[in-house]
This record gives C-alpha cells, structure tokens and sequence, in this order.
C-alpha cells in the first residue's frame, strides 16, 4: 500500500507560504515584502480627521487624502522620498537617542526573543532588533560613509515604496513597551525607533484613525471620548448614583471649581467604558472616605495622551491643558488617576515640554501631611502614591474581608515599570486591600512585564487577531496563576489595561476578570454612614 | 508486536517529528523549538504540550470529550495567527503522516501499518473536534468584538466628535445647534 | 551566507600585507605610514562621531527603570535600577559598562514536568561577551609594554597574572585562549542560533574575522614563528612611532607586517562601524540619565512653541452646555434678547 502523501496533501490544503515550508525564510529580510490583508492593519486616519489636526497651532500634518493600505498605490505626496529623509535628517539633529540608537547596535540578539509581537507572531521582523533595522537600513544609506560606500553590503538600503509600506505595518505593531530595552546592552529603546517612524509617516500623511481620532476629540472637547462637558458631568454623576445605590453613600464630586486644593485628572474611559467604570467608582469612594478637597475637570479631562502615539508635537499640545487648567483653577496640586501611557508622559515629557509649574505647591497630602518631594518639580502625584501613603499613616477604614471574593494578581504597566518605576506602591497597596493574592512567574513582571498588546492605540477591534496573538505571553502568564493559585482578576494600574485585557481574558482565559486597583481599595473601605447592601461582588454587584 | 506497543515505543520520535512540522508552520520557528520556558515561550509550550497531551490519549483510547482541554490549547492559538482554518487546524492530520513515516521506517514495525486504520479514523474525528474549536473560537473572538463595542470604547468614533460635527456641517447648518 | 564576504576580505587583507612587506622598500609603507594613517583615522573619526553625536541634545530624559523608584521614604528605592541621584547613575553605568548588567539581567523560568517552576538564568551571551571584552582589554594592556621604555609596574602585573599558568615556553598568555574562545563563541552564536544569524550583516561578521586574523597572527607570532621575529626591532620600532622617531632596524618577519596591518585596519574601521558601541554605550540616554524627572526639570533646548486648544475656545463653544448643567463658567451666556 502506497504511503498517502500527506505532506503534498497538507500543501495543497494550505497555500500559505510559511505552513510546511521550513522555518525561516530562505530570502533576505530586505526581499520580504509586508503584504497587507484585512485583520493584520488597522484604517488610516480619516481626511477630516487629519485636515482638522494640520489646521492646529503647532501641529503639522500634511497630505490628508483617502487611501487604504490594501491597494497598490498609497497615493504619496510626489516628493515623499525627500520628505522621509529630510525628515530623518531634522529627527537626527533633534534627538540623541536617535542618533546612538542608529549606531551602536551590535546585532546581538538579546532582544530578539523579549518582545510579545515576535512571541504571539514568530515573525522575524517583530524582533525589536529588526524593527530597528527597518529605519536603520535607510539611515545606513543616507547618513554613513559605510552604507554609502559599501551599500547593501554594509546592510544599507534604497528608501522605497515598499519600505514605508513595512514601516507602516511594524511600527504599528509595536506598542514600545520597551521590554527590550531592559535586556539591551546599550540600553537601545525601540519604542522611540517606533516613535521616530510614526513621526516620519505621518509627514507623508500615513496614520491610522484609532489614534488620529482621540487626538483630535481630545484636543477639542477634552477628552480621546468626545465627551462634552454636560456628558462628562452625567456620567461622572451615573456613577455617583451607583455608589449611593450600592453603599448608601451619597458622593458630590465638584466640576471645574475654582479654589479647590487638588485637580484630579484620569483617563476619560474610566468614566465611560467598563470596567474602568469600578475603578472611578473606587476613586469618587476613596475621595470622599478622606475628604478631599478636589475637583474633577471637563476641560482637562483625559488623563490619556495619544500624542505619545503619534508626535511629540501632538504629546506636547494635549498635555499643556493639564498645567493651563491647574493654574485656571488655582489649585496647590494635581493627582493623576490609574493610566499607564499617561503616567510616562506625565513622569519624563510633562515638566519638560509644559514646566515650570512654578503656580502650583510641592505636593502635600492634606491627610496625612507627607510631603511628595519625589514630584518637587512636577507636582503632579500618582495615585498609587497618594493612597499608599494614606495606607501607611493608617487613614483609610479597610475591611479586607470585602474583597474576599477576588483572587487576584498583580500586572504591571509597562509604562509606569519601565519608564516610572511604579512597582511597590500597587503591591503595598494590594497587601492592604485583599486576604489573597499571587504573583505570575519572575520574568514577566516588575520591569520584565509583558505588555497587554494593544497599547499605543492599537486597541481596535479591527486588529483583533493581532491584539490576541500579541497578548499571548501575558493572558498564558496569567493562565499560569489561574490554574496553579485560582486567580479570578487580573488587577493593573492602566485604562488601556482595563478595556484591553478584558478582551484579552475573554478569549484566552474566560474565567479571570480586570480590575483597577482603586476599585480593590473601594471595594474593602469601610464608609461613614454607609447603609452597605450584601455587595457579594464588590461595586460590581448588580441590585 | 502489537500496534498500540510499538507506538509506545515510537512515541518519542514521532512526538518529536510532528511537534517540530506543526512549529515549521512558523516563520521564525527556531525559538518556538528551542526555548521549553513555558512563559518565556507560549506559543512552543502550549503546543508541544497540547500535542503530546493529545497523542497520549489516543494511545488510551480516550473519550472524545477527554481532548477538549489539550486540542483548545493549540488550536486557540492557531486561530489568531495567520492562518487560513485549514492551516489551523491541518497538525492534527498530519500525525496521520507521520505515524506511518515512523513505522514504516522500522523493519520491525513497517508491518503493522495495515493495522492503523482504527488510529487514523481515530485522528480523523479529532482534527474534527478541534475543527469545532476553531470555529468556537473565532466566534468568542467576535463575541469579544461586541463586547468591547458594547463597553463604551465605540464612542471613540461614533459621538458627536470632530468628525460627525464636520460631517454634520457637510449636511448643513441647520443642523447644529 | 553572509559571512562569506567579509572573511574573503579578511583573507585579502592578509595577503595584501603578507606579499607587499615582501616587497623591498615596502617596510616603511606597512610599518610606519600605515599605522600612522589608520591612527590619525581612528582618532579623528572617533572625535568626529563622539562629537557628531554631542551635537545632538537630548530633548527628553528617558531612562529605563528597572527597578522601585524613589518616591516615599518607607518604600525601598532600588537605586541603582532606577537612579535618581548622578552618583547612583554613574553607579549603574558602571554596572552597565564593566559588568554587562542588561545581559546577564537574561532570565529564564522554566516549567518542569511535575508541574515544578524553576528559574534559571540564560547567561551564555553574557559570558562570551565577557570572556571577549576581557580578554582583549588585557591583550590591548600587555601590549603598551612595546610602546613604553621602561615597562610600568601596572603592565607587568597584568602580564605576570595574565601567565600566571606557566604552561610552555614562551609562556602561554591567558587571554589569548580566552580572546580566541570568545570569538569562536560569538561567531558560533551568529550562525547556529537562527534568529540571530537571521538578523546577522555582513558587517557583524567582519571583525570578527578581523579580529581573529589578528589574534591568530599574534599567537603565530609569539608561539610558532619566533624564530623569525626579531621584537628587539619590533620595540625599537613601537616605541620610534609613538615618539615620532620611527626606525625600521632590520628585516622584521612578514607576520609582524601582517599582523600590525589587520591591527591598522581594524583602527581605521572602527570609528564608521558598530565598533563605536565603545563610545556610545555611554552616551545611551535610557541609562545615563537620572530617573529624576518629577523632581528636577529637564531642559529641551528646542522645546517648540505649542499651546494647547485654550480654556476659552473650549468654554466659546461648549458654554450653553455648561451654564445648563451648573459647570462653572467664566463668562456668562448673553442675556437672550427677548
């Protein structure tokens, strides 16, 4: 009987290039075109979207036109080649990082295996070292004796077409976590390679609206939602009724009030979307609990900055309402909420671009009377911060017991591990907060936590393929805990976070659920006059 | 020798060559190979293990619900790769293959393909099965789909932002109030 | 396949210099005007991109933090993870620099049958980086004893432990096992594990070979070929280059010619290839910076002119709104007019 050739077989049955074929490709990466196909790119910004940012003081954004990245033709300005190496040639001279970044690598390949996009997708181009050596190669070409002289050969290359098609689809699926630079031995950082070629596309008008969008709804009502002001107020006010429904407690948070001690400022999605919605129940409960003198702002009411995804330029213009509004309100200080990217801008580029914030004071808590010198400059605390040290002076009334249905586990943000050091203060505060919880295994959290794969606005549904294979290595580190310690909750310190691995869990572990850490604390704070109904599920029970 | 004895004597090698095709099916598969760390390497992990879990089960002659666990913990990830389904899916046929390739390369075993067509039938209903787990899995991934629209993040797009209120100016001034 | 270029021009290179030092009237081209050349370029190209980088400000204070930031007083800051003063900065350069911290930083878990978790670290690539680095510090150390007449303490203690073995004669020198075992080590990485040579250029391979080249020659030299190698002349001739004097005495052998000419050219190639990660491992700004940016204001020298879309545009267009729903205003609505 003649063997039946499955292998031909399985062939037949699978056209793709890689199935059955070997593992790496045998063409040179620089022969590898990126071909796009509905699932793995997110849409371009819309036309509108794009005139209304270039209309902007300060913001340049040119080349608005409708394309897509499926056809042949992306309809590039006519001189968009000199566009992109004039561009890298002004990025050069304005930024060091780029310069050494371009030069020092050694293709060493300690990185190579640290990203979550090469993990999720085994595409040798997600190797962070790659990613770099798109742009690198164009660097070689135009900026270096070598890549001159001795072009390919020295691993230069021609700016073509095809390059910015590949730039397109890597440095959009990059969500520069910078996991690889901790493990770099000249600590090289590809979020800021992806920053650089985000830059670059954008003068050549290729972007993408998830983030394009936010940017303009928060440079016009305030906030990524396009939230006005009287929504704002309502929901912020839903919640208000909630709390009061749940605990008996009735909270009168204040909007836009002048002479108010602290302005509180968090991503918009925690008043909008769930489950961000517990985690701004958590901070209404624990503001009133202390009696904080504070108000809420419509004007500056997002935490988030997109522009972190898009140009410094943008970064810079969304983030000076925060200190524009501060000083408008005459308040001493501002507390940020729970959000991961808002926090790297708010800890290395906001006193930078937006300082000196000589109006407002060195944060103290009026609590307990800690000074915050680790913000002396900025003066802007977080809130992991503020409520851990309310915890240590013994001021918040816990009852550990009330989180007793949450197992959780405890997932840092890349941002605020890597680009702040926010390590500690949630764990303190979680030791506080609940009976029981775990940590997932040593390499995956602290500063070696793996990213939820959809940060830097890659949070879109039409993406979703790419979110669920590039959150593989964190949703299997928590399925690790899950099976081994019975962990229910996946807790973080991040708004992207909480809408993202949700989804993230729903597909790969079902049973755990995302929560913000001030929606632990709420959960176990025990309030004056409270008329608590059996809560078996904390805020999030249903009555 | 028995069919079921000599695939217990077989079960290394033929774990190791169906392992290492189904990873070929990835670009760079090398890492996905070498690195056993379950967390530093989820994709290798699971399958390795979800592989070998499942051709344990068929040398026990389980129950087909007995596979769910380990057939979900490969074909979960397969299908949110770039895979076509039946790319996703096509491993668990593969074995076919490479049962016969092992046994036929050994004198003493070459004899009992005859013998496999109980297996084969076997690996037939369980590429099914895990053809059932593909396709409840991409359904969940659109269920997540909805779910995340349903949550609040479609306002990002759809609210009275710049670009419905520019749409809405396109349409005239009378509609803005 | 890519290796495949760069060792042909190894090769090149070697008999290059081999057949021209044969050449009468040759030495001084190889001894001397080489050398000279490929050190001014190494100087000037090093200055020049040191300082072409310098040019460059750094807008934004970046360091990755690996660990607990400063921030209350009870919790424990990990100050040489996430530095916020300069010395605990210059402290995790050091780290960074001498000890390859980020490398060795390569950890692994792994999960046995059982289910048992283990930690493990994944060290290889520290330890040939290291073994390498060291080895040719120590070989670029011994090597002053040519150019300095007398030989300073310092240089005879790290020959002395360098041979501290006492094996053979000439006594064998560590670090030229160690030298060549990293190169081999390193070379091996770039083609075995996949990925790497994936990614691997032509210039990866290149000093690698160059450098084996010249440690090869060096070995021949001191352990094969002595016979040949007159370094009375070979000193002379050292220490004649540094003071500007060069003398060539007498037929020095074509391996020293060799040997001395890989040298010049991996001088010269130096300052235009990733070799300059010497300098620029300093300059990194995700580890030379202090994570002390809410505390101290870091200076953008270009920091654009960019204000954000203004409190009163916002209130303009939303104050109907607002008035409505008792936020706040600064200016009220006008009066209606009937």
């Amino acid at each position: 009987m003649a063997i039946v050739k499955v292998d031909k077989l399985a062939k037949s049955v699978a056209q793709g290039p890689s199935l059955m074929t070997g593992s790496y490709p045998t063409m040179d990466w620089m022969d590898v075109p990126a071909v796009f196909k509905p699932g793995n790119f997110a849409y371009p910004a819309k036309v509108d979207i794009v005139n209304y940012l270039n209309k902007q003081q300060g913001l340049h954004f040119p080349n608005a036109r409708e394309w897509s990245p499926l056809d042949d033709d992306w309809k590039l300005p006519e001189n968009w080649k000199e566009i992109i190496i004039d561009g890298l040639r002004e990025r050069l001279d304005k930024f060091r990082s780029l310069k050494i970044f371009m030069d020092c690598c050694v293709r060493c390949g300690a990185c190579a295996d640290k990203c979550h996009f090469f993990l999720g997708t085994g595409d040798p181009k997600n190797m962070p070292v790659m990613r770099a050596e798109l742009l690198r190669s164009i660097y070689r070409n135009d900026f270096t004796l070598a890549g001159k002289i001795f072009g390919k050969m020295a691993g230069a290359r021609e700016m073509t077409v095809g390059v910015i098609k590949e730039w397109f689809m890597y440095s959009y699926q990059c969500t520069e976590c910078r996991r690889c630079s901790v493990y770099c031995p000249y600590g090289i950082d590809t979020a800021e390679v992806t920053m650089m070629l985000r830059e670059l596309l954008h003068l050549v008008g290729v972007g993408i609206n998830w983030i394009l969008e936010p940017v303009s709804n928060s440079n016009r009502t305030g906030n990524h939602m396009g939230l006005q002001p009287h929504t704002f107020k309502d929901n912020v006010s839903f919640l208000c009724d909630d709390i009061e429904n749940l605990t008996g407690v009735k909270v009168e948070p204040t909007f836009n009030r002048k002479g108010a001690e602290i302005l509180f400022i968090t991503p918009s999605a925690d008043v909008f979307a769930e489950p961000g919605l517990y985690t701004a129940m958590g901070y209404l409960l624990l503001f009133h609990h202390i009696g904080l003198d504070y108000t809420w702002s419509t004007y500056a009411s997002e935490g988030g900055n997109f522009g972190l995804f898009t140009s410094n330029e943008v970064m810079k213009k969304l983030n000076a309402k925060m200190y524009a509004e501060a000083k408008r309100l005459g308040v001493k200080y501002i507390i940020g909420g729970e959000c991961g990217h808002m926090w790297r801008v708010l800890h290395q580029y906001m006193d930078t671009m937006n300082g000196p914030a000589d109006f407002l004071e060195v944060p103290k808590s009026p609590i307990t009377g800690t000074m915050f010198d680790n913000t002396a400059s900025t003066k802007m605390v977080h809130i992991s911060e503020f409520t851990a040290d309310l915890i240590k002076h013994g001021k918040l009334n816990i009852d550990k017991s009330r989180n007793d249905h949450v197992i959780p586990t405890w997932h840092d943000s890349c941002n605020p591990a890597r680009a702040m050091g926010l390590l500690e203060e949630p764990r303190y505060i979680l030791d506080h907060v609940v009976n029981r919880w775990h940590e997932m295994p040593e390499n995956c959290i602290r500063e070696q936590t793996y990213c939820c794969g959809s940060g830097t606005g890659l949070n879109t549904d039409e993406i979703m393929e790419l979110r669920m294979r590039s959150g593989l290595p964190r949703a299997n580190s928590v399925k690790y805990v899950h099976d081994k310690h019975g962990v229910n909750t996946l807790a973080c310190v991040c708004a992207i976070d909480r809408a993202t691995l949700t989804s993230l869990m729903n597909y790969w572990v079902p049973e755990v659920r995302v929560a913000g850490l001030s929606e632990l604390v709420a959960n176990s704070l025990v309030m004056e006059g409270e008329q608590r109904q059996e809560l078996t599920d904390g805020l999030r029970t249903l009555l | 020798m028995k069919l079921s004895e000599a695939l217990q004597e077989k079960k290394k090698q033929i774990l190791s060559i169906w392992i290492d095709r189904t990873l070929n099916s990835y670009t760079s598969s090398d890492f996905f190979k070498r690195s056993q760390d379950h967390i530093a390497n989820p994709v290798g992990a699971n399958i390795r293990a979800g592989l070998t879990t499942v051709f344990e089960l068929l040398l026990q002659e389980a129950a087909p619900e007995d596979y769910t666990t380990a057939l979900d913990q490969v074909v979960r990830i397969r299908a949110v790769q770039d895979f076509t389904p039946s790319q996703a899916v096509v491993p668990f046929l593969e074995l076919k293959w490479v049962v016969r390739q092992v046994l036929a390369d050994d004198k003493k075993t070459s004899s009992l393909i005859q013998d496999l067509a109980k297996l084969e039938c076997e690996i037939e209903r369980v590429a099914l099965a895990a053809f059932d787990i593909y396709t409840t899995c991409r359904e969940q991934l659109h269920q997540v789909r909805v779910q995340e629209l349903k949550s609040g993040s479609y306002i990002l797009t759809d609210t009275p932002c710049v670009s419905s209120l520019l749409r809405e100016r396109k349409k005239g001034p009378d509609n803005i109030n | 396949m890519k290796y495949i270029f760069p060792m042909a021009a190894v090769i090149a290179l070697v008999l290059i210099s081999w057949i021209g030092s044969k050449i009468p009237g040759m030495e001084y081209l190889f001894g001397v005007l080489v050398p000279y050349a490929a050190i001014a370029t190494f100087i000037i190209g090093f200055c020049y991109r040191v300082v072409h980088w310098a040019k460059s400000p750094v807008p934004f204070k970046i360091p990755t933090t690996c660990g607990q930031q400063y921030s209350l007083p009870w919790i424990k800051h990990d100050k040489l993870e996430a530095p916020h003063t300069t010395s605990q900065v210059v402290a995790r350069m050091f780290l960074e620099i001498v000890l390859f911290r980020s490398l060795w930083r390569n950890t692994k878990a792994e999960i046995h049958d059982g289910p048992k978790l283990t930690y493990e670290s994944s060290k290889w690539l520290w330890l040939f980086g290291i073994l390498f680095h060291y080895s040719f510090l120590v070989i670029v150390l011994r090597h002053m004893r040519l150019f300095l007449d007398p030989v300073p303490g310092p240089i005879l203690v790290v020959e002395y432990i360098d041979s501290i073995l006492q094996i053979g004669a000439p006594t064998l020198y560590m670090t030229d096992v160690t030298l060549v075992l990293g190169l081999l080590l390193l070379f091996g990485r770039r083609l075995i594990n996949r990925q790497v040579r994936y990614l691997s250029l032509a210039n990866d391979y290149f000093p690698l070979f160059l450098i084996f080249g010249i440690a090869a020659t060096g070995i021949l030299m001191r352990f094969f070929l002595r016979t040949d190698v007159d370094i009375v002349s070979i000193k002379r001739l050292a220490v004649g280059l540094v003071t500007f004097q060069p003398v060539i005495l007498s037929e020095i052998s074509s391996i020293f010619y060799i040997h001395l000419f890989l040298v010049s050219v991996l001088l010269a190639y130096f300052p235009y290839s990733k070799l300059m990660h010497l300098g620029g491992v300093f300059l990194s700004p995700t580890r030379n910076m202090a994570n002390d940016t809410r505390i101290r204001r870091h200076i953008n020298p270009w920091n654009p002119d960019i204000k954000p879309h203004s409190y009163a545009g916002y209130e303009d267009e939303f104050r109907e709104f607002m008035v409505n729903n008792d936020i706040p205003v600064e200016k009220e609505l006008p009066s209606k007019a009937d």
